[in-house]
């Protein structure tokens, strides 16, 4: 395989990807050919419409945030709908609650099953990202 | 009585070795629009169905997102949060409501166990052909 050199990159910056590839015990090469996979995979008219759409949805979680203890006490297993920072109202079905944020003119929007949450991990496999 | 065979799919030769793939018409919550895409059979990603950022987005699906905390696991150790929303997935005459996840790096739709173990799966590789079966 061939040597590519690559002036300017940061020796602490190599001294941490080597640290890293050593604890996974693959080759410091395979991990920048992981990464500059993944980097490539990203385009930057997508990145630059996901911002937008997180700056409104940091502002609906926080919304969704502040309240829900009280609606898992009040309204558990019925659908919040929330949207331009603020809870829409509190309906019987994903649909109903799906057609209320349509309805709000918004950039992103919350739909949350009322219940108490628990952190999910999924395995993606490699695949998604091949070029 | 239901018909076995739900939908009939691929072998695509943009992979090598060719991959299986079957198409997929993907409604938001509300129905209102529709895309028709082809989903590679991932037994290797455990959720239902990854798409890639553009078609997350030409669906609307940001506006039916979660905020249910998904981090994926990318083979070779890493950790990413994935968007999650929701939608409905149909294949043949069958709909099944799906969580629908995505991220920025995504370049292939996918779909993962948790929407194939819903039915029979068959790869009839030799054939080119694949199928999805009511069990």
């Amino acid at each position: 395989m061939k040597t590519i050199g690559i002036r300017g990159l940061s020796e602490e910056l190599y001294r941490r990807v080597k640290a890293v590839a050593s604890l996974r015990g693959i080759r410091v090469s395979d991990a920048f050919q992981e990464a500059l996979k993944i980097w490539l995979s990203i385009r930057p008219e997508v990145l630059e419409k996901f911002s937008e759409i997180e700056a409104e949805a940091e502002l609906n979680r926080k919304a969704l945030q502040e309240k829900y203890d009280e609606l898992v006490r009040d309204y558990r297993g019925k659908y919040v709908a929330v949207a331009r920072g603020r809870i829409l109202g509190i309906y019987e079905t994903l649909e109903e609650a799906a057609q209320a944020v349509e309805g709000a003119s918004a950039k992103q929007g919350i739909i949350e099953k009322i219940e108490p949450r628990e952190k999910k991990e999924v395995e993606l496999g490699w695949s998604l990202v091949e070029l | 009585m239901e018909p076995r065979r739900v939908i009939e799919g691929y072998y695509s030769d943009l992979e090598n070795p060719p991959v299986p793939v079957v198409p997929l018409k993907i409604f938001p919550p509300t129905r209102r629009k529709h895309i028709v895409v082809e989903a590679k059979l991932d037994t290797g990603f455990s959720g239902p169905l990854l798409l890639t950022p553009e078609n997350y987005l030409s669906l609307g699906l940001h506006l039916y997102e979660s905020t249910e905390n998904v981090v994926g696991l990318i083979a070779g150790g890493y950790r990413v949060e994935l968007r999650v929303s929701r939608g409905i997935v149909e294949l043949g005459k069958t709909s099944v409501p799906v969580e629908i996840y995505t991220a920025v790096f995504v370049k292939k739709n996918i779909i993962g166990r948790q929407l194939l173990n819903e039915f029979k799966v068959v790869l009839d590789a030799k054939n080119g052909k694949v199928f999805l079966e009511n069990p």
